[in-house]
C-alpha cells in the first residue's frame, strides 16, 4: 500500500515536472524558461534533460559558468545526448580560451567549429583548407568575422549580408545581422549600419557594444536633423533608440528636441502637449531649466501635485557650488519652497504645504511673512500648538507684529487663561483695525461667561473695564445690557441695547439680538419703536424677522409679540413682492414666507391656535402656490402620521409651486420629501439639529462648548 | 483635474506665467539700469491716468526687476528657452568582432537545430 502510493507521488511529482518543462520550453525569455525548469527540476531533480535545457538557459543569460557545471553533468550521466559534449567543450573553451581536452565524442564539423572558435580567439588566421562546415549552414559567416578579426579594415559587407539569408534559426541571424551592420560601418556606410544594427536590436541582440554603437549611431542622425531644426524627426528618433538611452550626447538631443516642440506647444497655449514634451525631456537629461518648465506647465493644467512635485525636484537637483551658472541662493531656495507649498494648498494638501514651509524657513529663518504663512498652513493641518510655537518665535523677534498678535489672539480665545493683554497690546499697534477690535471683544465677552465663577464686584470692574476698552463695540454693549437686565437695571440695559444699535447699524446679527434683548426689557413702546427704527434699514428681509417670532415663541413672550414679529416678515415679504426685490436670486415671496412662519412655529413647538391661524391666512392669501398643500402634508405627517399621505402632498406643492413660480415654497417642499425618504432617526436627527441651528452648520467651536448632555440627549 | 482654490495669503501660481521682460520689451538678460529706462519710457505712454491696466502692468513688471534679487527670483517662475545644441563631438564606434559573440553564434548555431519537443516525454503511470 505504502508503495503503491509512494508511486503515485512519484509519478505525479513527473507529470507535474514535464508541464513545467514544456511550460519554459514555450516561454520567449531565457530568464522564463529557468524558472520554470528549476521548478520542474525540484520536482524531479534527476531528471537530466532539464539540467540540459536549464544550461543552454544559463548560457543565455550570460552565467557561463553555471551552465558549465550543468553541462559537465549532463555529459557525464547522458554521454550520448546529441550536442552535450560539444556545448560542454564550447563553454569551457568560452571560459578559458583554450581547446578543450577529450574531443573524441565530437563529430568533425563540432571539433572543427572548436579549432576554428580556439584559434580566432588567439587572433590567429583559420587554415584556409579546413573550411567550416558549421551546423549554421551559410558558411560565409565563419571566413566573414575571421577575415574582419584578422584584419580591423576589412569590411565584407557583402558575405555577410547574403549570409543572412541563408542562416537558419533567429540566435544565429541576429548576430550576423549586427556585425553585418559593423562590416557596413567599416565600409562608411551609415545607413545600411543603421538598419542591420535595428534589426539585430529589434531580434533580442542586445549587449552592450550593440547597444552603444547604435546609439552612436543615432546620435549622428540626431546632430545632422538638429542643425537643421527638424525637431520632430530628432524627437521621432527615440522610437528606434534602445531603451534606456545610455549615450549622454543622445539623450542631451532628443531632450533639446523635445524642449523645443514643447516650447511652441507651451506658446499657443497647448500647455498639456507642452507638458508630455517636457517630461520626457526631463526624462532623458534632468535638468533645472526643464523641470521649472514642467511645473510651469502643471501649475497651467491646475495639476498641483505635480507642480508642487517638480518645483521640489528642481531645487532638490540645483547645483551646491556656488560658481555654478544655475546656482541659486538661498532666497531663491526659499522662494522656491513657498511657491511649493502655494501649489499644495490649491489641493487642501496642508500637511505637504507645512513640509515646503518649514523648508523653506531653514533658507530664511529670519523672514517673518514666511513664518506667519507656516503658521497658517499649521492651522489648516490642525497643529495648533505648533502654530503657537512660531507665533511666539515670531513675537520674540518682533514684539508688535499685529498678525502675530492677531493670530495668536485668535488661536488662545477659548483657552484656559487670560487673552485680554495680547489684544490689549494690538489696539495700542491698530485701534482702529477691526479684527483687534472684534478680539478683544470676545476676549472680554468670555471672560464675563465665565461671571459665575466671578464675585459681583469683579463682574463690575470687569464689565467697566470692557466698556471702558470697547466704548462702541456692540458685542461689548450687548453683554453689558444682558447683565444689566438680569441685575434687574432695565433702563441700563435698554440704554446699552440702543448704544449698541447706534454702534452697528447695518450690523444684522447685532441688530437680531439687540431686538430680542429689547423685547425683554422694554416690550412696549421702546419695542414697538426699536421695530419701526429696523424697518428703515434698507434690505431687511422676512427671515430676520420670522427669526425674530420664532426667538420671542421660544422664549414664551406674549403672544401679542410673537404674531407682530411673524406679521412683520410677512408684511414685509408683501412689500418687498409689490416691488420686485429679489435676494439672491430667489424672491421671499408672501407664501414662502407664511410657510417659513407655519415651520418656525412648528419647530418651536408653538401652539396648535398659532398653527391654524396662519394656516388659514394662507388658504385665503396664496390659495394656488402650493403652500396649502405644504401644511396638509405637515398635518398628515405629524397630527395624523401618515407618511404616505404626507408625500403624495408634498409632491402636489412641488408641481402647484413649480406652475406658479414659486421657488420658496418649491424648495421647502422638496426639502420636505427628502426628509421623508431618509429614515425617521436621521430625520428626527437633522430636524433637531435644524432647531438647534437655525441659522446653517454650528461653527465647530459651538459644538466643542455644547456639554456632553447635550449629545447624549440628542442621539437618545 | 484638480481644484483650484487659491488661499489668499500665498502667492497664486497661476500669475506667475507673465513676463515682466516681455512686458518691459527687454532681453532677460537687461541690468539695473536697462529695466529703469524701459519702465520710465513705458510709464511715459502708459500713464496711470490715461491706461491705468497697462500702467499696473507695467508698474508690477518693473516692481519684479529692479533689483538684482528680483530679477533672480522672477527667472525662476519664466519659461525657459529650449537649450542649446551641444558643441558636436564625433562619436566612437567599436567595430571590432567580439571573442563572446563568436562563442554566442556557435551556440545559437546549435540550438537552431535542436527541437525542443524531441526531448517531451510522457510520464507513464507505472514504474517502467
Amino acid at each position: 500500500m505504502l508503495a503503491k502510493t509512494a508511486d503515485a507521488r512519484q509519478t505525479a511529482d513527473r507529470i507535474v515536472a514535464e508541464a513545467f518543462f514544456r511550460a519554459g520550453c514555450q516561454a520567449a525569455e531565457p530568464a522564463e524558461r529557468l524558472e520554470y525548469l528549476d521548478l520542474a527540476l525540484q520536482a524531479w531533480p534527476d531528471e537530466v534533460r532539464f539540467r540540459f535545457h536549464r544550461a543552454i538557459a544559463l548560457w543565455q543569460t550570460d552565467r557561463l559558468d553555471e551552465a558549465a557545471t550543468e553541462l559537465a553533468i549532463v555529459a557525464a550521466a547522458e554521454p550520448e545526448r546529441p550536442k552535450a559534449a560539444f556545448l560542454l567543450a564550447l563553454a569551457r573553451l568560452a571560459l578559458t580560451d583554450t581547446p578543450a581536452a577529450g574531443t573524441a565524442d565530437l563529430s568533425p564539423t563540432e571539433a572543427a567549429t572548436l579549432d576554428l572558435i580556439g584559434q580566432l580567439l588567439q587572433g590567429e588566421a583559420p587554415d584556409p583548407d579546413g573550411a567550416i562546415k558549421s551546423p549554421a549552414g551559410g558558411s560565409g559567416v565563419w571566413p566573414a568575422l575571421a577575415l574582419m578579426i584578422t584584419d580591423s579594415s576589412a569590411a565584407p559587407v557583402a558575405d555577410l549580408g547574403r549570409a543572412i539569408r541563408t542562416v537558419g534559426g533567429r540566435g544565429p541571424r541576429k548576430i550576423v545581422e549586427y556585425y553585418h551592420g559593423v562590416a557596413a560601418m567599416r565600409a562608411g556606410d551609415r545607413s545600411t549600419a543603421d538598419q542591420a544594427w535595428h534589426r539585430a536590436w529589434q531580434a533580442g541582440f542586445r549587449t552592450g557594444w550593440v547597444a552603444r554603437n547604435w546609439q552612436s549611431l543615432i546620435r549622428e542622425t540626431a546632430a545632422d536633423l538638429a542643425e537643421a531644426g527638424q525637431w520632430r524627426k530628432v524627437a521621432a528618433l527615440h522610437e528606434r533608440t534602445p531603451h534606456p538611452v545610455t549615450d549622454p550626447g543622445l539623450a542631451e538631443l532628443l531632450a533639446i528636441a523635445s524642449d523645443h516642440i514643447g516650447y511652441a506647444a507651451a506658446k499657443k497655449g497647448s500647455w498639456h502637449q507642452a507638458a508630455d514634451h517636457w517630461m520626457r525631456a526631463r526624462d532623458l537629461a534632468p535638468t533645472r531649466q526643464r523641470i521649472q518648465n514642467l511645473a510651469l506647465a502643471a501649475e497651467q493644467e491646475d495639476d498641483w501635485i505635480t507642480a508642487a512635485e517638480s518645483w521640489r525636484e528642481m531645487v532638490r537637483r540645483r547645483p551646491r557650488k556656488p560658481d555654478h551658472p544655475d546656482y541659486l541662493t538661498d532666497s531663491q531656495v526659499a522662494g522656491i519652497w513657498t511657491h511649493a507649498a502655494s501649489c499644495y494648498d490649491n489641493v487642501q494638501e496642508s500637511g505637504e504645504a507645512v513640509t515646503c514651509l518649514k523648508t523653506a524657513l531653514k533658507y530664511a529663518e529670519t523672514d517673518v511673512d514666511l513664518r506667519l504663512k507656516l503658521v497658517e498652513a499649521l492651522l489648516d493641518n490642525e497643529q495648533e500648538e505648533a502654530a503657537e510655537n512660531e507665533l511666539d518665535r515670531v513675537l520674540k523677534a518682533d514684539a508688535n507684529n499685529l498678525e502675530a498678535l492677531i493670530l495668536l489672539g485668535t488661536l488662545r480665545l477659548g483657552q484656559w487663561g487670560d487673552v485680554r493683554p495680547l489684544w490689549r497690546h494690538a489696539l495700542t499697534i491698530a485701534p482702529h483695525d477691526v479684527r483687534v477690535r472684534d478680539g478683544l471683544a470676545m476676549a472680554h465677552l468670555e471672560h464675563l461667561s465665565r461671571a459665575k465663577f466671578l464675585s459681583r464686584k469683579k463682574i463690575e470692574s470687569e464689565l467697566r473695564a470692557a466698556l471702558e476698552e470697547l466704548p462702541d463695540h456692540p458685542d461689548v454693549l450687548i453683554r453689558a445690557a444682558e447683565l444689566r437686565r438680569i441685575q434687574g437695571r432695565g433702563n441700563e440695559a435698554r440704554d446699552l441695547l440702543l448704544r449698541a444699535l447706534a454702534a452697528a447699524p447695518t450690523d444684522v446679527r447685532a441688530i437680531g439680538t439687540i431686538m430680542h434683548d429689547m423685547l425683554h426689557v422694554a416690550p412696549g413702546d421702546e419695542g414697538l419703536a426699536l421695530m419701526e427704527e429696523i424697518r428703515r434699514i434698507p434690505k431687511m428681509l422676512p427671515p430676520f424677522w420670522i427669526d425674530q417670532g420664532r426667538r420671542a415663541l421660544q422664549c414664551a413672550m406674549e403672544r401679542e409679540w410673537v404674531i407682530r414679529l411673524f406679521d412683520e416678515a410677512i408684511d414685509l415679504a408683501r412689500r418687498q413682492g409689490a416691488s420686485g426685490e429679489r435676494r439672491g436670486g430667489k424672491q421671499d415671496t408672501p407664501a414662502a414666507t407664511l410657510i417659513h412662519v407655519f415651520d418656525a412655529i412648528h419647530n418651536a413647538q408653538g401652539d396648535s391656535d398659532l398653527l391654524d391661524h396662519y394656516a388659514e391666512i394662507i388658504g385665503r392669501e396664496v390659495p394656488d402656490s402650493g403652500a396649502v398643500q405644504y401644511i396638509e402634508a405637515h398635518r398628515a405627517r405629524f397630527f395624523d402620521e401618515d407618511v404616505d399621505l404626507a408625500k403624495r402632498l408634498l409632491k402636489e406643492a412641488v408641481r402647484k409651486a413649480s406652475r406658479a413660480g414659486e421657488p420658496g415654497v418649491e424648495d421647502a417642499a422638496s426639502e420636505e420629501l427628502h426628509m421623508l425618504t431618509l429614515s425617521p432617526e436621521t430625520s428626527d436627527l437633522l430636524r433637531r439639529m435644524m432647531e438647534l441651528f437655525p441659522d446653517g452648520p454650528p461653527d465647530p467651536r459651538e459644538l466643542e462648548n455644547l456639554p456632553d448632555e447635550f449629545f447624549e440627549d440628542l442621539f437618545s | 483635474m484638480n481644484s483650484s482654490k487659491t488661499s489668499s495669503h500665498r502667492d497664486t501660481p497661476s500669475q506667475t506665467l507673465v513676463d515682466p521682460y516681455a512686458v518691459l520689451g527687454i532681453d532677460r538678460r537687461a541690468g539695473n539700469e536697462e529695466v529703469r529706462r524701459a519702465y520710465f519710457e513705458l510709464a511715459k505712454q502708459h500713464s496711470p491716468e490715461t491706461d491705468p491696466e497697462r500702467f499696473q502692468a507695467i508698474r508690477a513688471a518693473y516692481d519684479a526687476l529692479r533689483t538684482d534679487e528680483g530679477r533672480a527670483r522672477a527667472g525662476l517662475f519664466l519659461l525657459q528657452p529650449p537649450a542649446p545644441l551641444p558643441t558636436r563631438r564625433r562619436p566612437s564606434y567599436d567595430l571590432d568582432v567580439h571573442p563572446s559573440d563568436l562563442v554566442r553564434f556557435a551556440l545559437e548555431s546549435e540550438l537552431a537545430t535542436l527541437s525542443l519537443r524531441d526531448d517531451f516525454r510522457e510520464p507513464s503511470l507505472t514504474d517502467e
